[in-house]
Order: C-alpha cells, then sequence, then structure tokens
C-alpha cells in the first residue's frame, strides 16, 4: 500500500522548488551576462627610440598618471591597473604613484605636474630633479595620458514594482572609448625609450526582460591590458633585481584584487 | 629644495587652528568639515621646509604688537584660511568631489607693519564611488591642503613684495 502524501506538505516543496528554479536562473543569466560581456576592439601601436632595457638591481619604475586640475586627469583607477598589472604579471619593480609623489614633493604635485611629454622632458632636465630622483632610485618614469569617453548611447528601459513583483523591459547600450598614450622615460639620460598608444572601442549593452542584464564591454580594462604588455618589451625585469619586501608584500596584497 | 636662511615667527591663530565650514545643502546630505590641527601641522611642516628656523608664537589675534618674538626673528608670518567651498557629485554631475580652500599667507616685519597679504586658491578632488561620501570629501579636502602646501612651497617666496623683504633688506644690511 502506498501512502499518500498529505497536501498541505507539497505546496512549501512547490515553492521552495520554483524558488530554486529561480535562483538557478538568475544566476545561470547573471553568469551568461558575466561571460559574454561586450566586444571592444582594441589598437595598440608602439614607437620605439631606443631598444629594451633591462632594470638593475635596486632601480625602480614608476607610473604617473597627467594630473591636471579641474577636468582633464588620467583617471586614478586606469593608472592604478597599469601600476598592478606591471607589478603583479610582469613582475616589475614598481614604485606606487603616491609614495612617488611624497619623495618628490613639491615636484609632479597636480598644480605642478607637467601636462605635457614634452613638458615633462623639459621638468626632468631641471638638476634639482634629477638629483632626487637619482637619491631614491627611480630609473624609468612611465608617464600615461588618455581618458575614457562615452561616445554614444540609446535605448529605454521601463521598470515597474507592483504587490506582486517587479520587473523591467526595455534595451539600452553606451559607447565607450579609451585613448591612452604611455611615455617611457629614462632617468639617467632623459631620453624616451618610446611611446604605446592605444585606442579601445566597445559597446556596452543592457536588455531586459524583467530583469535587466548588463553585457559590460572593458573598454579600459583592455586599453590597461594594452599598455602594459607593451610596457614589458621596453622594461624588463633582470634576474638579480629582486623586489623589496615592501613591494612584495604590495605584490601579494594587491594581487589578491585583481 | 634649499632652505632660506631666515629666522621666522609663525602665528597660528585662533581662526586658523579651530576652522569650522557647515554646508546646508539642499536635497543632499548636511555637511560639517572641522579643521582641528590639520591647519596648524600643515604650516608648521611647510615652514620647517622653506625657512632655516620656525618659531611658532602664541597669539590668538591678528594684532601683533607687544607679541615677544625670539632673537633673530626677521619676519612674522600669518595663515588666514579665507573660505572653503565644496561641490558634490550631485551638484556638479560629475563623479567627484571638489574642493576649493581660499588662503592668505600675511607677511609682517618684526614691528608689526603689514608687507604683504597674498591670496591663493589650493584645489582637490577625489572621486566618489571608491570611497563613501565622507571619506571621498575628507581625502578631497586633504588633497587641496596638500595643493596649499605645493602652492606655499614654490611660490610665497617669489612674491616680488616678500622676496624683496627678506633678501633686499638682508643685502643692504650687509653693505652697511
Amino acid at each position: 500500500m502506498i501512502p499518500q502524501q498529505p497536501k498541505l506538505k507539497t505546496k512549501p516543496m512547490a515553492k521552495g522548488l520554483s524558488l530554486l528554479k529561480n535562483t538557478f536562473l538568475l544566476s545561470s543569466v547573471l553568469t551568461a551576462a558575466a561571460l559574454l560581456g561586450g566586444c571592444v576592439t582594441s589598437n595598440v601601436e608602439q614607437m620605439r627610440h631606443k631598444p629594451s632595457a633591462q632594470l638593475l638591481s635596486g632601480e625602480t619604475v614608476v607610473v604617473l598618471g597627467r594630473r591636471q586640475s579641474f577636468r582633464h586627469q588620467t583617471e586614478a583607477d586606469f593608472t592604478n591597473c597599469v601600476y598592478k598589472n606591471l607589478l603583479r604579471r610582469q613582475g616589475l619593480p614598481v614604485k606606487p604613484e603616491e609614495q612617488f609623489m611624497d619623495e618628490m614633493f613639491p615636484w609632479f604635485q597636480p598644480r605642478t605636474a607637467p601636462l605635457t611629454a614634452d613638458a615633462l622632458a623639459y621638468r626632468l632636465r631641471d638638476p634639482a630633479l634629477a638629483q632626487r630622483l637619482k637619491e631614491i632610485g627611480t630609473r624609468y618614469v612611465i608617464w600615461l595620458d588618455g581618458v575614457t569617453t562615452r561616445t554614444g548611447d540609446g535605448g529605454s528601459m521601463s521598470c515597474t514594482v507592483g504587490p506582486t513583483g517587479g520587473g523591467c523591459f526595455g534595451m539600452m547600450w553606451w559607447e565607450n572609448d579609451a585613448v591612452y598614450s604611455a611615455n617611457i622615460w629614462d632617468m639617467k639620460d632623459f631620453r624616451s625609450l618610446g611611446k604605446i598608444t592605444v585606442d579601445a572601442n566597445g559597446t556596452s549593452y543592457m536588455p531586459a526582460v524583467v530583469i535587466p542584464i548588463p553585457i559590460i564591454a572593458p573598454t579600459q580594462s583592455a586599453a590597461c591590458s594594452g599598455v602594459a604588455n607593451q610596457i614589458e618589451e621596453f622594461l624588463q625585469p633582470s634576474l638579480a633585481n629582486e623586489l623589496s619586501p615592501s613591494q612584495r608584500a604590495a605584490q601579494k596584497a594587491e594581487g589578491n584584487q585583481i | 629644495m634649499q632652505k632660506h636662511p631666515f629666522t621666522v615667527a609663525l602665528n597660528l591663530n585662533a581662526d586658523l587652528s579651530g576652522y569650522v565650514h557647515k554646508e546646508v545643502l539642499q536635497g543632499e546630505a548636511d555637511w560639517e568639515i572641522n579643521f582641528a590641527r590639520a591647519n596648524v601641522i600643515l604650516f608648521k611642516q611647510v615652514m620647517a621646509g622653506i625657512y632655516q628656523q620656525v618659531h611658532s608664537i602664541p597669539s590668538n589675534s591678528d594684532n601683533l604688537a607687544g607679541t615677544a618674538l625670539p632673537v633673530g626673528t626677521k619676519a612674522v608670518i600669518t595663515p588666514v584660511m579665507e573660505d572653503y567651498q565644496l561641490s558634490t557629485p550631485k551638484q556638479s554631475k560629475t563623479k567627484y568631489f571638489e574642493v576649493w580652500i581660499k588662503y592668505r599667507m600675511q607677511l609682517y616685519d618684526t614691528s608689526g607693519k603689514l608687507i604683504e597679504d597674498w591670496p591663493f586658491t589650493a584645489y582637490g578632488r577625489n572621486r566618489k564611488d571608491l570611497l563613501g561620501a565622507s571619506d571621498a570629501l575628507n581625502e578631497a579636502t586633504r588633497r587641496a591642503m596638500r595643493d596649499a602646501a605645493t602652492a606655499v612651497v614654490l611660490d610665497f617666496m617669489k612674491q616680488p613684495k616678500v622676496n624683496r623683504f627678506f633678501y633686499d633688506s638682508t643685502a643692504a644690511k650687509a653693505k652697511n
């Protein structure tokens, strides 16, 4: 004899299953969105003035973003992304920008930072500045200039919330253009090793059928990887050039965040 | 940078050390920015980097007459914080908190005569989405103060009246 299932017990079970199904559906959609991502077209160019350089023991590199009061500044997160890439993936002895600014005060503050690569080259010819750079052991300065801008957007989306639930319907898109350049300067002779330019363009979408699904095109991070990979071709860590304990600790801490 | 070979007295009055700015914004949170001793620390550090010797003098007013100055003091410098302005991301429709601080650097000779009253504005900004609003504004203010330090270090001694006061009178003394 088959015992009859009490009816009351089936309802929460069914509800539980439906919740499980919804959660599964939601996580599948989000995972698919994360996996899909938006497409990015990236164009990287390199101009070389000198052959690749090998860092010697004790020499460090610093990544500086263009700083100018008010609107035009290279985003701190882009500068930070290049810094982390060089430190973690390329294993270069990179000094944090903030530390470099403290060591070089009052130079390289937003008020005094050069606005163009030529101005930087001119500034680096100041003997007092050159002496200070020598003291702090910074051999290469990577000067980043550029910005990510939204070049277009469109679409529409409407969302409603009611007592039984809510949802969105529609489609939105936006296009970002990340244009950056990196000049690599050798502080020993104040000459440029070369210049890297990157132009990454991508369109992000957000379709919504009940749930909005962002499909993001990582334009800025594509530009960051492009620049960092090219810098690796200019600067190579020496085998004897081990990171200092503080740099190793920074590398370990930041490696976990990437 | 090389220090200028002078002894100066730094007059950090109560207005500077206890500066509090209150901002009431429509449709946004109200802000209270209390500088506490931040300005005192800033100017003590900056002046120590510019001049050979710096003495802080106790003063609670702008009137320096009768204030006993340490021996060898060439001038008295009084930093004044005149104004503080902030802009929130909502106001500027950007991702940034922005801060402007207007300072004046007043230079007096030892008899209390005003030689120069140099105004300058410092600027700082910080992105909102990396930190909470309070921390972001705090950081923007810190950057503005850092900008003020840069301005004083690089430009104060280049002001014609300031430069003339320190160097012409020293040259005249040496001639005599």
